[in-house]
């Protein structure tokens, strides 16, 4: 099968991914042993969902309307935010998340992307 | 335009406060000290004129058929509204703490109100997306941070977060 999603789709799609494998990353380094941290690991998992999510967004055979990959994108941005802030996480693995999230905002709020979601996922699906 | 003049106004209002205000230290004064001294005047004109600019500002936000920016508008001169009372009855008073109180309400009330309508159409995404992200980052600060932090970031990032909408109603 071509894959004739266009360029900046598919980067979100590997984007997300990464996001997703940093984010089991960071649950690893956030146990220690202590029952306290199961909670950093479980915001971890959290955020490991949500990544993983937004590649499926930019996926051929995906969930979610345009807004709904961009809303999720953003919520995925604030919580990593909010993590470093806390402190549950690694501070440099969280600023890499937050920033992957960040350009995942910019690839889902892109016009093409729109386009894509719109005419050849959802459309094709319907 | 008058919403950019308002959060211009304000924040070099706040940057002449800071500045006449000498034992500032970051992180450790609260935004609750400056309005305590005497350098508060500049904040109390920053207040009730940038407060006054931006609830005229929003009126100008009401279109028939969106209810998020009708919502978005109606918020934002109630903020406007409570620091211009926040301003005028001046600290001590108890009118003040519920104006405070009242008025962040009412801006995350207008921010949520905001993002319903960006997203709405898929109108503008990547200003409904940066909305999100302050919510839930301001948000985090104020359980988070220390007082001290929070106050003043969430005045810098609440103007930042107006300036932007204003440079998008001039754009649009």
């Amino acid at each position: 099968m071509i894959d004739k999603r266009p360029k900046v789709v598919k980067f979100g799609f590997l984007l997300g991914i990464l996001g997703g494998l940093l984010a089991i990353l960071a649950s690893i380094y956030a146990y220690d042993s202590t029952e306290s941290s199961v909670i950093n690991v479980g915001i971890c998992l959290l955020v490991m969902i949500l990544f993983l999510v937004l590649g499926g967004g930019f996926a051929p055979n995906g969930n979610g309307t345009w807004g709904v990959v961009t809303g999720i994108a953003a919520v995925t941005t604030g919580i990593c935010i909010a993590m470093i802030l806390y402190g549950n996480i690694d501070k440099w693995l969280g600023s890499a998340m937050a920033v992957i999230a960040m350009v995942i905002v910019l690839v889902a709020a892109n016009r093409k992307t729109g386009l894509w979601i719109k005419a050849n996922r959802i459309g094709k699906q319907n | 335009m008058l919403g950019f003049l308002a959060v211009s106004l304000f924040i070099l209002m706040l940057m002449l406060t800071v500045v006449e205000y000498s034992d500032w230290v970051y992180g450790e004064t609260l935004v609750t000290d400056l309005i305590d001294s005497d350098a508060s005047r500049y904040l109390f004109i920053g207040g009730a004129a940038g407060g006054l600019l931006l609830a005229f500002s929003a009126i100008g936000r009401f279109e028939k058929g969106r209810p998020g920016r009708i919502g978005e508008g109606l918020f934002l001169v109630l903020v406007g509204i409570f620091i211009v009372w926040a301003a005028i009855f001046g600290m001590g008073d108890e009118i003040f703490d519920i104006s405070i109180k009242l008025a962040t309400l009412s801006f995350f009330l207008a921010v949520i109100c905001s993002i319903y309508d960006d997203f709405e159409d898929n109108r503008r995404m990547l200003f409904g997306s940066l909305s999100i992200i302050f919510l839930i980052s301001t948000l985090a600060m104020i359980l988070v941070c220390e007082p001290g932090i929070y106050q003043i970031w969430f005045l810098i990032l609440g103007s930042a977060w107006l300036l932007l909408r204003g440079v998008r109603a001039l754009c649009a």
